[in-house]
């Protein structure tokens, strides 16, 4: 598995010099490496390994997507800029300038979390419940 | 890894009954996770479960961060609650004092190194 890992990263890592640095097509970034990822997993796995042995793909699957949900959700700091990092290494002008309550609303009526008037949807009123949830369940701060 | 998807899941469930800060239930499941992972044979082995632990940790903390940092669930939260949603002055200043917090994890040594991977990242993709 290690192996397999280290060469989809490593194709990951040329397809994102590639499209994102060189020819600067970034929509939709996280799709887009999800796909390849995808693509270079059933290039580089030997599917007969998983004959008679649900267990192993099991294995696999739990393995492979954890990682790269993780490795996505990481890349969405590169991508989106966190606040936190912008304030430990910015000035309060730069970070004032940044406008991050600003970019996070565009994207959050952009996704279908808010309408047009500034409001709540459906979508996003599941998002806030959902995540509440999970918190509660695996790790919240101390009350 | 089926295994340690499931113990890690129920760690996280059991440690989080308990009335401790964030870093101390994710010390404790990091230290039982490892005393568990090490006792494997094969350092194959060993390097591929702490990959596959990382991510779950990683995941885990990203349902906390999402909860108590993330800007989106913040201004979805406000809005919900119709209150006013924060200005960029008021995050600045919630920021300055998160840092110094000592409730969380998220504190300047941890954020100084992802920033590392940050900007090399930066660097090489954008």
């Amino acid at each position: 598995m290690l192996i397999i890992l280290l060469k989809s990263l490593l194709i990951l890592f040329v397809y994102k010099i590639l499209f994102f640095k060189i020819l600067d097509f970034k929509a939709r970034w996280f799709i887009q490496l999800l796909i390849v990822y995808l693509i270079s997993l059933l290039i580089l796995i030997d599917r007969r390994i998983f004959e008679n042995d649900f267990i192993l793909l099991i294995n696999y699957f739990l393995f492979f997507f954890t990682f790269i949900i993780s490795y996505i959700l990481f890349l969405t700091l590169v991508f989106n800029d966190s606040p936190t990092l912008f304030y430990l290494f910015h000035t309060k002008k730069e970070f004032l300038k940044k406008k991050f309550i600003a970019d996070r609303k565009k994207k959050l009526l952009k996704n279908g979390f808010l309408d047009y008037r500034n409001k709540i949807t459906k979508i996003g009123i599941h998002f806030l419940k959902i995540f509440e949830i999970l918190s509660i369940i695996f790790l919240s701060e101390k009350k | 890894m089926i295994e340690l998807l499931f113990i890690n899941l129920i760690y996280f469930i059991l440690l989080n009954r308990f009335n401790s800060s964030s870093s101390t239930k994710i010390l404790i499941n990091f230290l039982i996770n490892l005393s568990f992972i090490i006792a494997t044979n094969n350092f194959l082995n060993f390097i591929e479960k702490f990959i596959f632990y990382m991510s779950i940790l990683y995941l885990i903390i990203n349902i906390y961060t999402i909860k108590y940092s993330s800007l989106r669930f913040l201004i979805l939260k406000s809005l919900y609650s119709k209150k006013k949603i924060p200005s960029e002055n008021w995050l600045y200043l919630d920021r300055k004092k998160r840092i110094k917090s000592k409730k969380t994890f998220m504190k300047f040594e941890l954020f100084f190194i992802v920033n590392i991977f940050v900007k090399s990242l930066k660097k090489i993709i954008l």
